[in-house]
């Protein structure tokens, strides 16, 4: 298993092509960044219309932005591939040495594997559907609530964690 | 469109944030973020976001209140692309403020190729599933289900 995961975190190739050229490593850098707006800009203004901010705006309306987020996250999730992928570049350790040492990597993948179950309770749930159906001055159901704050705290959990997995290294 | 102004004093409060820490960690190297040109150009950029905000808003929101469905005037349109330009050049030269000169350019012309990319990529994917569905159903708070 050891062997297995060692040999899938670490493309040489990657870490070699960031090596050759200088502008790869800000570049996803760069784009991590716009990520992190799309991702927290458009889920988290759809969390705090859930909680109860900007009433007068049906939720649905707000939904509209979710694929943005989504957009952000695949941004997100690419550029980071490529920073543990290529860590090598960087760093003078393995990517797998990393993942099983770095507490801040650690912490950052668990909530975002959080945020992830928490976006899977808001379909399972019948959240989503009970969101849709809310008028303009609607109140959203507790649960639905809770599930937006709890999004809220993860995404900004995951970006607090993130910027400490450099702290570690 | 108009109810969209709730979330003003937010814009406000991230702004605030933003700057104070930028200024507390501007103080902790200001000699060499005095000397480096790529800090102007992300003072600069940020002047240019925060006139297109004051614009966009005086003219989305400075008259009478539109009608929700009420179309976007060209005007706010691109002063609300100008704001976005502005913020991805601020962030951009934020992020690359910590390079080395050479490695500045290079990574700015990266960004600029692969940001165009990703929109004209955008544009062609809208234009196919605008094909594909030609009546895009606005979103209504629906009583339907």
């Amino acid at each position: 298993m050891e062997v297995f995961l060692r040999y899938w975190t670490e493309w040489p190739a990657v870490a070699a092509f960031i090596d050759a050229h200088s502008w790869v490593w800000p570049l996803c850098e760069t784009f991590h960044f716009f990520g992190i707006i799309l991702l927290i800009g458009g889920v988290g203004i759809f969390d705090l219309r859930i909680l109860g901010m900007a009433k007068g705006l049906p939720p649905a309306s707000l939904k509209r932005l979710l694929p943005w987020g989504v957009f952000g996250f695949i941004l997100c999730v690419v550029t980071g591939t490529i920073f543990v992928t290529g860590m090598r570049a960087n760093v003078p350790s393995a990517p797998y040495d990393v993942i099983r040492s770095n507490i801040w990597l650690q912490l950052k993948l668990l909530l975002i594997a959080l945020a992830g179950a928490n976006l899977l309770a808001f379909y399972a749930t019948g959240m989503s559907r009970a969101v849709d159906d809310l008028r303009a001055e609607d109140d959203a159901p507790m649960l639905a609530k809770a599930i937006a704050g709890a999004s809220l705290f993860l995404w900004l959990g995951v970006i607090y964690f993130g910027r400490l997995i450099p702290e570690a290294l | 469109m108009f109810l969209l102004l709730v979330f003003f004093p937010l814009i406000i409060i991230g702004f605030w944030v933003n700057a104070l820490t930028g200024v507390v960690l501007t103080m902790l190297a200001a000699r060499s973020f005095f000397s480096n040109p790529d800090f102007y150009i992300k003072l600069t950029a940020i002047a240019g976001a925060i006139v297109s905000l004051l614009r966009l808003r005086a003219s989305l929101f400075g008259g009478a209140t539109p009608a929700a469905t009420a179309p976007v005037p060209m005007k706010a349109r691109i002063e609300a692309v100008a704001m976005l330009a502005f913020w991805a050049v601020a962030v951009t030269s934020g992020r690359l403020i910590a390079y080395s000169s050479s490695v500045r350019v290079q990574s700015a012309i990266a960004v600029t190729v692969a940001a165009f990319a990703l929109l004209l990529a955008r544009h062609i994917a809208a234009r196919f599933s605008s094909v594909a569905e030609p009546h895009l159903a606005p979103v209504t708070p629906s009583a339907s289900n």
